[in-house]
């Protein structure tokens, strides 16, 4: 096909519809983090406790800080879709870290220092670094098909703030299950297992956002 | 691409809005303006220039497929230099060229449309030749013999609509086979 004759395809297509990046954005995610809370409720279920814990400080700041996290993580990614677009704020995914810190401190200095072994290993660690990454496949999944109807230019760059988005919404629903509710627990074990998805992310990058 | 940015960007917002035959005279200035690049990024890797055409219509069916990530409140300069940058040195590593291609001198003193014929090829059809039934004929109907939608859902017996679809669709997997094949 010649140029010219493309360029006649190509302008009859021209009033076709686009996809909205809004719309696929908000399907994506919603849709794998959706998901992602069934398999929860179906599978590992909601800790029974939940009534008792719903206003525990501690149980809730674990979502404050995931939430903190996957929001900001999601926002760079979303700029990553479009080509020529400055990268945003990176700085603002320290916002997580600097709230663990600060309740780290807390914990530290409000509970006896022969505790702290035990709520840093926490019951379940292994548990939470395994599961934490399978609950972010699905939100991974979502956010990899909104980047690639975008025209992300960096590849990698874009697949590890993908994961690290699908991360710390894995986070957000393992959180819903998880009994171990100590900010050591959290910092140690969860950014492990954020930052593993994170390199999922990275690695499946170059392989699914290619146009 | 200097003071024709603003000119490019005002034809991409028309096209936006629905305006066809501004969107058609973006893509044969871009084109104009894209082959002296592609050309002289070929010449300086020792690529043949009978890739040179084949790399244009890719970058065309990228600008084509990815016009909804440009934000129209911004210059469309910019945003159209990062799609060819990225498909022109894509397209580069696919054909098995691994060296560093610098090529951002090149693009940023984008250079004034030239008329120079591209050059004629007995395989530029190898493309459309890989696409499904439907697609093909509808892609050839309306890009080579030039029929409108509607003309083309007359001759193939098809809606408009449909025509409409295998269209988008056709130009789509037409962007996939440019990138498997080239392989």
């Amino acid at each position: 096909m010649k140029t010219d004759d493309l360029i006649n395809a190509l302008a009859a297509d021209g009033a076709a519809k686009t996809s909205r990046p809004g719309r696929v954005w908000s399907l994506g995610l919603a849709g794998g983090a959706i998901f992602s809370l069934v398999m929860l409720v179906l599978t590992l279920k909601i800790r029974s406790d939940i009534g008792a814990v719903a206003f525990n400080p501690r149980f809730l700041f674990k979502f404050v800080a995931a939430v903190s996290f996957a929001v900001p993580a999601t926002w760079l990614a979303a700029r990553l879709a479009r080509p020529a677009v400055v990268a945003g704020r990176p700085a603002l995914l320290a916002v997580a870290p600097v709230l663990l810190a600060v309740a780290c401190g807390l914990d530290l200095w409000l509970t006896p220092e022969a505790t702290w072994e035990a709520q840093a290993m926490g019951h379940y660690a292994p548990y939470c670094v395994t599961c934490v990454p399978l609950f972010a496949l699905a939100p991974l999944g979502g956010i990899l098909y909104a980047l690639s109807r975008g025209a992300p230019t960096n590849q990698r760059v874009a697949g590890l703030f993908a994961g690290l988005a699908a991360g710390g919404v894995g986070a957000v629903v393992y959180a819903l299950h998880c009994p171990d509710d100590s900010p050591l627990f959290l910092t140690i074990w969860y950014s492990l297992a954020v930052a593993f998805t994170g390199a999922i992310g990275a690695f499946l990058g170059p392989y699914v956002l290619k146009w | 691409m200097g003071t024709r940015d603003e000119d490019l960007t005002a034809l991409m917002r028309a096209a936006n809005g629905g305006d066809t035959r501004a969107y058609r005279q973006l893509l044969q200035a871009l084109t104009l303006s894209l082959r002296p690049i592609v050309r002289s990024a070929c010449a300086r890797i020792g690529m043949p220039q009978g890739d040179v055409e084949d790399m244009v219509q890719d970058v065309l069916l990228a600008v084509h497929l990815k016009r909804h990530t440009w934000d129209a409140r911004q210059p469309l300069g910019p945003w159209l230099r990062a799609i060819v940058r990225h498909k022109v040195i894509d397209g580069i590593r696919r054909r098995g060229r691994r060296d560093e291609v610098d090529i951002d001198d090149v693009i940023d003193t984008l250079p004034a449309p030239q008329d120079d014929p591209p050059p004629s090829r007995g395989d530029l059809d190898k493309y459309t030749e890989a696409l499904a039934g439907k697609q093909r004929e509808v892609v050839r109907a309306i890009g080579m013999n030039g029929a409108s939608i509607a003309q083309a859902a007359q001759t193939l017996g098809m809606s408009e609509g449909a025509v409409r679809v295998a269209l988008h669709r056709g130009l789509a997997a037409l962007a996939k086979i440019h990138r498997t094949m080239d392989a």
